[in-house]
């Protein structure tokens, strides 16, 4: 597990002059931010403000049309998704993106695939190595149902599982790949109170226990201004402001974006 | 080194030392944890109680100290609780879902110094209250999950007190066996909170000789052997608990901690105990999944199962009047069971379970017969807190009536009143500051059970109902509340129903909790749509389904004391706001009190009644809700027919 002091000083995610083009369509026009290392930053902003085309583009999903991003002072503007996310960079998705057809555990174990170091011998022939590799991989993952407190369900089928249960398999996921930031889109959408006070203590603990750097898209403000240690505002592809959560609830333009004008 | 004598053996840590000398690295527990079954020793076991015993006793644990314990059953716990008791403390336990005020209660009534918490929604629980809980010292909790940021000064880690208890031994061997032997088992070991289904709780104080005594009881009608496995499902607030722990400490049996509460049927499955002592509420619950999982079934596993149920039943009905059965039901009964029955078990972890047992609350006949059918040989064990383990079914004298033979050594009469009172060294020692109480229940030596019963001529003990439950009515005829709900209760679309007769009324009503889960699926499969639990309550295909159900009951109880009226709840009778005690009892002067208005309308011949209840939330926050509830009769051609209502 890496744990990591808050307040280090150099920013762990760094974006410069970020804008993307679909056609003539400005999705995202100069948008420069940083991320500081251990903190929880909250993405806010209406629909269609280009909160998940800034995740889309720091994973490697999207390419910029300008700009650059930066992890931890090493460039990473147009790698591929699967090279970022091996620095130390996960995600979670809007809307569900798991191996339906696989269990809780074989997601997660999937997830590790990504730090297996592969031998064709070793592994044809399994005892030793291989076996030794794969119980430390399943322990990782077992921490990881411990923490999430999915035992329960740990050898169902994706598919067979409630949306909520979905939503903390892939934040399991995302954990299992041990990253340094997590990149969280919507987490408690669609859920109830109940769930969502669950996924909001998931979310605090990864921080605190983990150390991670979490980014985070959401739409509760009640969640947004009770756990994010700084908040950014996106309106039609713009960065409107940034600040305290206090500070934002009182920006003039934040609420102008929120609830139009007077 | 002390030597024990067994004459000695008088207290369960005085067995843990004793079994560490016999045992040393047997397996004497197992948890499940991070998917794996863990193994530990004796040797485990020892060292565990041993280092939490000195930390306590670092603390400046006394004896005659009240310690409280609150969370689920895991080995941390039943380390402590030993540990307790080895330093000459009193444990005291809690149940797990008690909500603050009443832990506050609890706390503050037992005079607890320490509190041992299980993880940080425990241990939120305790920090809440802690201003109403002056005399409490010190807050340990052994799951450390979430709560690195806690930095208030009373809360202590289980790996810090243990450290603290290391430290302590490994400068004065040989301190803790001192403990240990210091102790008698006229010592008080436990103060065991009722449930309390009229008033508040009240602390039973029990001695180790008392409890040792049940647990020797239960071991002589169900005797393990060393090693043989059991699994743990009864929190450490359940008297059973204690009990069942001699298993480990008398008998050597391993105890099994599944993972979670929620994993419970796989772990089942893993380990199927030779033993298994569960609630008569989860008993109805398994009884109910494998009634939806046969409904569910595809063709010919359903059709197996209508065709070899009623075989497994005819057995038990030949076996329950002392016929034999003939060759023919025998060869069927054994298709049954290579077909039906034994995957059945199997899928239930059952299939190497010897003793099924239930204890603590009522458990209709019904569900005995059901179980017996599929070849679970389930067995009443009858006790409480304050008498202890009166009596049991050894396996070969099985009557499903009768709530078990009455063990050796107790002592029993039937009074005139047909109470059953109880004596002998398996008696509590009175209520916790109580002596009015005291008086009122053990004053003569002989405690009141409150329980009306009686005894046939084989020494069974059979139990009619709670004496407040049984009532009469203006017919003249004497009902069996508790009885009659327990029936209900075995219909897999119920819930719980709480019976209402009077004098002055000439037949009986139900306010009956449908089975959402039950019922919800029903729903989907007969395309009945509904959106909430109210919702769903008061719909009409509902309705005529448990008017069926309650048909069936009505036919099996004599004529003048059947249900009448009933009436659908809009929402499920909860523990938090009062409605049941934590073991799920009815608390039925507080339910009859609450449900007035709508009693008065059933009997008021009214059709309809608007509920607005409020409903008391875990945080605190209340909130209302409104329904109209709908009252129906048990059979149609009364609706609206006034004259007929005293004839059903």
């Amino acid at each position: 597990m890496v744990t990591m002091e808050k307040g280090d000083d150099a920013p762990i995610l760094r974006c410069e002059d970020i804008s993307l083009r679909f056609g003539g369509v400005n999705a995202l026009l100069d948008i420069t931010f940083e991320v500081n290392k251990g903190e929880i930053l909250s993405i806010i902003g209406p629909n269609g403000a280009g909160k998940t085309c800034i995740i889309n583009t720091i994973t490697g999903f999207y390419h910029p049309w300008q700009g650059k991003i930066y992890f931890k002072e090493r460039e990473i503007t147009g790698l591929p998704p699967h090279k970022i996310c091996k620095l130390g960079i996960a995600r979670t998705f809007q809307n569900i993106e798991l191996f339906t057809g696989l269990s809780v555990l074989d997601n997660l174990l999937a997830a590790r695939h990504l730090r297996l170091k592969p031998n064709l011998l070793s592994n044809a022939i399994y005892f030793g190595l291989a076996q030794r590799e794969e119980i430390k991989e399943r322990r990782i993952v077992e921490d990881i149902i411990d923490f999430l407190e999915m035992e329960a369900i740990r050898k169902q089928e994706v598919k067979t599982l409630p949306y909520g249960q979905r939503k903390r398999v892939e934040l399991g996921r995302a954990l299992a790949l041990e990253p340094e930031v997590m990149l969280l889109d919507e987490p408690t959408a669609g859920m109830n109170v109940e769930e969502k006070e669950e996924m909001v203590r998931f979310i605090l603990d990864i921080n605190e226990e983990r150390g991670t750097t979490i980014v985070l898209i959401e739409h509760d403000m009640d969640i947004v201004m009770d756990i994010s240690e700084r908040v950014i505002v996106f309106d039609f592809g713009n960065k409107i402001a940034e600040g305290l959560p206090k500070e934002i609830t009182k920006d003039e333009r934040v609420i102008k974006a929120y609830l139009g004008e007077k | 080194m002390v030597a024990l004598q067994p004459s000695d053996m008088d207290t369960y840590p005085k067995f843990l030392v004793r079994n560490r000398q016999i045992w040393r690295e047997k397996v004497a527990l197992r948890r499940k944890d991070r998917g794996i079954w863990q193994n530990y020793t004796w040797e485990d076991c020892y060292a565990q109680v041993e280092q939490v015993c000195l930390g306590l006793a670092q603390l400046g644990l006394k004896p005659g100290d009240k310690v409280s314990l609150i969370g689920d059953d895991e080995p941390e716990g039943f380390w402590a609780e030993a540990a307790i008791q080895s330093a000459g403390g009193i444990v005291v336990a809690m149940w797990s879902d008690s909500i603050a005020s009443e832990a506050a209660y609890i706390i503050n009534h037992s005079d607890s110094r320490f509190v041992i918490a299980e993880d940080q929604e425990q241990v939120d629980k305790i920090l809440e209250i802690q201003r109403d809980i002056p005399k409490v010292q010190k807050v340990i909790y052994w799951d450390q999950k979430g709560m690195r940021k806690y930095d208030d000064p009373i809360l202590m880690s289980y790996d810090e007190l243990k450290g603290l208890g290391k430290t302590y031994g490994d400068g004065h061997p040989g301190i803790f066996e001192q403990f240990v032997t210091g102790g008698k088992g006229t010592d008080i070991a436990q103060i065991s909170y009722t449930s309390g289904t009229a008033s508040l709780p009240k602390g039973a104080v029990i001695t180790h000789h008392a409890i040792i005594a049940s647990s020797r009881r239960m071991q002589e009608f169900g005797p393990l052997r060393q090693g043989e496995d059991v699994i743990t499902t009864l929190p450490s607030a359940s008297v059973f608990h204690q009990w069942f722990a001699g298993y480990n400490y008398l008998c050597g049996a391993v105890i099994n901690f599944p993972e979670e509460p929620e994993t419970l049927m796989q772990d089942y499955r893993e380990i199927s105990p030779r033993f298994i002592l569960i609630t008569p509420r989860q008993w109805q619950s398994l009884s109910s999944m494998t009634q939806i999982r046969i409904s569910d079934a595809g063709f010919l596993k359903g059709l197996f199962c209508r065709l070899f149920l009623p075989v497994g039943y005819k057995i038990v009905d030949l076996r329950a009047s002392g016929r034999r059965a003939g060759l023919l039901w025998k060869l069927l009964y054994r298709l049954g069971d290579v077909l039906v029955f034994g995957p059945l078990r199997d899928k239930l972890g059952l299939i190497k379970t010897k003793y099924a047992a239930t204890g603590s609350a009522f458990l209709s006949p019904e569900f005995f017969r059901f179980f017996h059918a599929i070849g679970i040989d389930l067995i009443q064990i009858y006790g409480s807190i304050e008498a202890g383990v009166v009596s049991m079914h050894p396996r070969d004298d099985m009557n499903i009536e009768s709530v078990g033979r009455i063990c050796n050594g107790v002592k029993i009469q039937i009074s005139g009143e047909q109470e059953i009172l109880v004596g002998g060294e398996t008696l509590f020692s009175g209520y916790y500051k109580n002596p009015e109480k005291n008086h009122q229940v053990i004053g003569d030596g002989w405690f009141r059970t409150g329980d009306s019963g009686y005894i046939n001529d084989r020494g069974h003990l059979f139990y009619t109902d709670r004496i407040e439950n049984l009532e009469e009515l203006s017919n003249g005829h004497r009902c069996r509340l508790g009885y009659i709900e327990g029936k209900l209760q075995f219909s897999r679309f119920i819930k719980d129903g709480m019976v209402i007769g009077g004098k002055k009324r000439d037949y009986l009503s139900a306010i009956i909790n449908i089975d959402f889960d039950s019922i919800g699926k029903w729903a989907e499969t007969n395309q009945v749509p509904y959106t909430t639990f109210a919702d769903l309550s008061q719909k009409e295909e509902v309705t005529e389904l448990i008017r069926k159900e309650l048909q069936r009951v009505n036919s099996t109880l004599p004529e003048g004391s059947r249900i009448g009226k009933f009436v659908l709840l809009h929402k499920e009778f909860d523990a938090d706001e009062g409605e049941l005690t934590r073991t799920r009892k009815l608390r039925r002067a507080f339910l009859q009190d609450r449900y007035k208005d709508l009693i008065e309308a059933i009997y008021g011949d009214k059709k309809e009644m608007p509920v607005v209840t409020e409903v008391r939330y875990r945080d605190g926050r209340r909130g209302t809700i409104e329904t109209n509830l709908k009252i129906r009769s048990v059979y149609e051609e009364m609706e609206g027919n006034h004259s007929e209502k005293g004839k059903c």
